[in-house]
This record gives C-alpha cells, structure tokens and sequence, in this order.
C-alpha cells in the first residue's frame, strides 16, 4: 500500500525525502533542543495561520484560480471579531461565539465577493482578488482607522494559545481541517466536481457539471477557511491590525504549490499541504537552532519551491522523450 | 484608428475616468492644479512607471513577474553599499548602468527558469523574489545604509525646471526624463521592432510563435532580462529619491504595480497591452495614492479605494469586451 502510494506520486514521495533529510539533519546537529517537547510545541502554535491560509489558497489553485485575498479577507474578518469583542463592556462565551461567528460570516461574504466577479461577471481570477485584496484590507484599515486593537477575553485568547491535552489547540484545528480537506476532497460530490472542472472545464461543463456553481462555491469556501486563519491570528497575538499578515498571502501559495498542488488546477492532495508545512516550519526553526541567519529561511523556502517544481516538470518530460524514442525505434 | 474605435479603446475610458477625477479633485481643492502638485504628481509616478514598463512587457508575453521588487532592492542595496564604501564618486550613469546590469542578470536567472525549464513564471518568480531577498539580507547586509554614493544624492537634488510661485519654487525632477525615456524605448521597442512584434506573438500563441519561425527560449530571455533591468534602475532611483538605502523597502508593494499595469489592459494570458494604457494606469493609481491628502479624506480610506478602482475598471472592461464579442457577431450576422 505504502509502496503504490510513493510510487504513483512522486512530488509526495519527494517532499517525504527532504523533510526526512531536515529531521535527521536537524536532529544530529541539535538533538537536545529540536527533539525536546518545548520546541514541537512552539512550532505547533506556529504555523497552523499560515497552514489554514494555504488551504485558502489551495482551493482556489485546484480549480484553476489564483486567490490573492486570502490574507485580506482574514485580517477583514479578525478586525470585525475584534471589534465585536472590544465593543461589549463584559464580554462573555455568547460574546465570543456571536463574534467568531460575524467574523465567519464576514470570510463568507468575501468569498461570495469573489466568486461573483469570477464566476458571474467572468473576470480574471487573478485581477478581481488583487481588487479584492485592497478592498478588504482597506475596509480593515477603515474600520480600525489605521491603529492595532488589543485586549481580548481570556476565553478568547485559548483558541491560540491554549493546550488541550498538551497539544496546542490551533494545531489540533489544522489536523482537523486537513482530514476534513481531505474528505472533502476525495468523497463528496463537490470535491470531486472541483478536480474536474480544474482540469478541463469544458470538458467537466459537457460532463453535466454546473461548472458556475463549482467556481461560486470554491471561492466561498476559501474564504470561510481565511476567516478561520484570521480568528486564530488574531487569538494568538491578541491584537488585530489591517497589515498583520500581509507577507502570509503569497507564503501561502508557496506552501500549496510546494504541497502538490497543481497551480494550473485540476490536482493536488490535502495531505501534501500539511507536509509542505511542516517541511518549510522545521526549516525555519532549525535555522533559529543553529544560529543561522533567519534571513536564509526566505531563500531556502524560494529555492525549494523552484527546485520541486523543476525536478517535477523535468521528470516526465525526459521520461516522454525517452518513450517517444522508443517509439521511433520500434517504428524503424 | 478611427473615432469609433477610439472611443471604444480602453485608453479612452481610463482617460475619461482621469479627467472626471481630476475636475472633482480640482473643484474640492484648486491647489490641485498648481504647477507645484503636477509636478509633484509626475515625480511620484516615475518608480512605478518605470517598472510598470518591464511588468508590462512580461504581461504581454503571457506572464506574470513577482520578483522585480526584490531584483530592484538587490540592485538598489548592493550597489549603495559597494559604491558607497569603494567608490563613492561614481558618476551617476555608472551606478545606473551597474544598477541595470545586476537586474538583467537577475531576470537571466528567472529566465531559466521559465523559457528552458518552461515552469509557470508567477511560481518562478515567487520562489525567486524569496531567493533574491533571501541573498540579499543574509549575505549583503540588512542594515538601512546612510553613505550612499554622492551622485545619487545628487541626482535627487537635480530637477529639470524650477518653476517661481507665491508659494515656494516647484521644481520637476529629472527623473521624469527616465520614465519618459523608458516609455518612449518599450513603445518603440513592442511597436516597431521584429522583437516586440514577437513577445505579442508569444502572448497571444507560444506554440504559433514557434511555428512562425520565432526562437521562443530567446524571446522570453529578453523579456525576463528587460523586466529585470528596469527594476535595477528604479532600485538605483529609489535610493536617490529615499537619500539612503533601507533593504525592506519597496517589496511587498509588487502588487500595486501589477494593478496599475492590468488597469492599462492587458489580458491575463497574454498578447495584449500598450504602453499609452500603463502610463495611464500608473496615473490613476499615483492620482489616488497622492491626492487624498488634499482632498483632506484620511489616508486610511486610500487602500479601499484602490481596491474599489480596481474591481470597477475591470469590471468596466469585461462589460465593453463582451459588448464587443456580441456587436462583432451582429456584423458577421449582418453581412
């Protein structure tokens, strides 16, 4: 089973190989601090924004878009949860829960933005969520007039910083989100509508697919996974600002082409994104750990992405060519 | 192109929103139209526009530059901190020139990537914007740099024309005269040459470019190498502009360039776009970024309306261009 899987995805198999190489690597030079608790537990409480971004991301990529709003429309949501919570003298549970809540309807509307002026009015993906993204972020920016908002309920404040089990709680999220992802992806109606559309919409709009209804709800989707990323961000550092995270939006395509995801549309697994992330987090600490200039983070994380995708694009390609020399030789 | 047509064009409809900006903005406050704002106006365009005419090139060819941002700060900060410390008397055009020269190697290396190994240019370019920035903070320096070369402190003291008013002297920048250069160069270079001709070409069918007889791998080199050239131009005039050199400048704002390049009209996909378009582009977006503060609406409300033009001006286009699909079939219906 293990052995079909490495040998029918290769990018998988790959991305496996390095983030083994990085363990062992980071393991032998530092055992003592990269294996102890302490250090998983902060990378934990890291990552799961920018991994919750990247599904944003990655929806949208799978059906053949790009979503540059990502980061907006979180920030957008986080500033509207923030603001429901500063505005109560005694904010309670209901409080909290009415303002997740707002903030989860916000990242729905942003998304039904989106997919209006993509699927309805038919503009390029790319140009309506670079719109959108100032958009959003300017209502943030609007909303907040320009200055950061802090001071939330202790209650609040657990969805990012809180343990359960002594496992942070936005890392049992992500976990969540991906097995979710991932059912979602490989056995529901829509998922499966998705793949296909992102591979060749006329040929999914001839196959009685509502290929309308597919982009609308794609994007909606990806919103609503934003605004969960913007209620994290905004528990973790307690404090909702328009430019936090703004260096998240293209981080975030990154960590989804890096995960597998074909950003021509059509393919790419749930699974991959988690382990492109944990990849890229164990790079950047163990940088930190061996005293490294953290600025050597950015260019590893560019140069892995190019060195993938090059190695993915020139495998088959020579292994084309060698079929089709095959080929020849048979013919002569 | 006949009045019609002209009407129609994109150009026409950017200029017209333009004007009606620029009667509103004048009738709230005439300081407006004072030579001292033009002036002013047309200084703040040039580092967009500049680089607006290599992120237009690349949109032409059907692709989608992320990095020049991070290939104008590589040139602007290595440059300030080698000249500034080896030679500090440089002639401004040397600096230029060396400015150029590490952009176009830095496009060569994006080239690489996307005309022989054929990735899609926006992943490319994400992945070496990071490289690029990456290099630069760990190996050249991440502190801002005050001892910039002399000449580029010069070169922001130089203005073409001082103009004498009750207000204090408006003075136009030479800068003005690179970004007239740089459009009037890319104009005539995707007009009149066989090149230009050729990246339209690329755009709009790379497998038909090919058949025609064009060395696509070539072409793209050029386009990546052009882009990035100008970047390390406008990294150079950043510098002067700033009088030091701060390496977290300028990236991140890739996407207002981008913006301001595709309200100009080119397609996602490529073969389409015009320099006349860009610059107009450049203007509404420099309009909006600059003229809030005299129309006293708070900063803050700066970003929603740039995003608001936006999502209009391309909403605007997608309706006109599927007027014109259906008005083009009643005439093949017609005749």
């Amino acid at each position: 089973m293990l052995r079909k899987l490495l040998t029918r995805d290769r990018h998988l198999t790959r991305l496996l190989v390095i983030l083994a190489a990085v363990t062992v690597v980071l393991s032998v030079l530092r055992p003592s601090v990269f294996l102890s608790a302490a250090n998983f537990r902060s990378m934990a409480v890291q990552f799961p924004e920018l991994g919750f971004l990247s599904i944003a991301a990655a929806l949208v990529l799978m059906s053949g878009g790009i979503d540059l709003s990502i980061t907006g429309t979180a920030v957008l949501s986080g500033i509207v949860a923030a603001l429901i919570m500063r505005g109560t003298e005694q904010p309670t549970i209901a409080t909290i829960v009415l303002a997740c809540a707002a903030a989860l309807c916000v990242g729905l509307a942003c998304g039904a933005v989106n997919a209006v002026l993509v699927a309805k009015v038919g503009i390029a993906p790319m140009l309506v969520t670079l719109g959108t993204m100032n958009l959003f972020t300017g209502i943030g920016i609007v909303l907040t007039e320009g200055s950061a908002i802090t001071g939330f309920p202790e209650a609040f404040l657990a969805i990012g910083n809180g343990l359960l089990f002594g496992i942070p709680v936005p890392f049992l999220l992500f976990v969540a989100a991906i097995v979710i992802l991932s059912f979602f992806l490989n056995r529901t109606k829509l998922g499966y509508k998705l793949y296909i559309y992102g591979s060749n919409p006329v040929a999914s709009f001839f196959s009685a697919v509502n290929n309308t209804r597919v982009v609308l709800s794609t994007y909606i989707l990806s919103g609503f996974v934003s605004a969960i990323a913007g209620i994290i961000m905004l528990s973790r550092i307690n404090t909702a600002k328009a430019d936090f995270g703004s260096s998240y939006g293209l981080q975030a395509l990154l960590v989804a082409v890096l995960g597998g995801i074909n950003p021509s549309g059509g393919s790419g697994k749930a699974v991959g994104i988690l382990i492109s992330i944990i990849t890229l987090q164990f790079l950047s600490s163990g940088f930190n750990l061996l005293h490294v200039s953290t600025f050597l983070k950015d260019l590893t994380w560019g140069a892995l992405l190019i060195f993938v995708m090059a190695l993915n694009t020139l495998e088959p390609r020579r292994k084309g060519r060698g079929a089709a020399k095959t080929a020849e030789e048979k013919k002569s | 192109m006949s009045l019609k047509k002209l009407l129609r064009s994109n150009e026409f409809f950017l200029f017209a929103i333009i004007a009606v900006m620029c009667v509103i903005f004048g009738f709230i406050n005439p300081a407006f139209y004072s030579v001292a704002n033009i002036f002013d106006l047309l200084k703040s365009m040039v580092e967009t526009g500049v680089l607006a005419m290599g992120c237009l090139v690349v949109m032409i060819s059907g692709g989608l530059d992320l990095s020049f941002m991070a290939v104008a700060v590589f040139a602007m900060h290595t440059v300030s901190r080698f000249f500034g410390e080896y030679y500090n008397d440089a002639p401004i055009l040397l600096l230029f020139a060396v400015g150029a020269l590490i952009g176009m190697l830095l496009g060569m290396f994006n080239s690489v990537f996307v005309a022989k190994i054929r990735l899609p240019s926006f992943i490319v370019t994400l992945g070496t914007s990071n490289i690029i920035k990456g290099f630069l903070l760990a190996f050249i320096g991440s502190r801002q740099i005050n001892k910039i070369p002399a000449a580029m402190i010069g070169f922001s003291r130089s203005n073409l024309l001082t103009v004498e008013s009750v207000s204090g002297n408006a003075n136009l920048h030479a800068g003005v005269l690179v970004l007239a250069g740089a459009a009037a160069l890319t104009s005539l270079m995707l007009n009149k040459t066989m090149l230009g001709r050729s990246i339209y070409c690329i755009g709009g069918s790379p497998s038909s470019s090919e058949r025609v007889g064009f060395n696509n791998t070539r072409i793209l080199v050029f386009v990546y190498a052009f882009a990035g050239a100008v970047a390390g131009l406008v990294g150079i005039m950043h510098a002067s502009f700033q009088r030091m050199s701060n390496p977290f400048d300028l990236v991140g704002d890739e996407l207002n360039v981008i913006a301001a390049v595709v309200l100009g009209g080119p397609q996602v996909g490529g073969g389409y776009g015009n320099v006349t378009g860009t610059l107009l582009g450049v203007l509404l977006i420099t309009l909006i970024d600059n003229s809030l503060v005299m129309l006293r609406i708070p900063t803050f409300w700066q970003k929603a309306t740039m995003g608001v033009i936006i999502i209009l001006g391309t909403v605007a286009q997608m309706y006109r261009y599927k007027k014109s699909q259906q008005s083009g079939k009643e005439d093949t219906h017609a005749s």
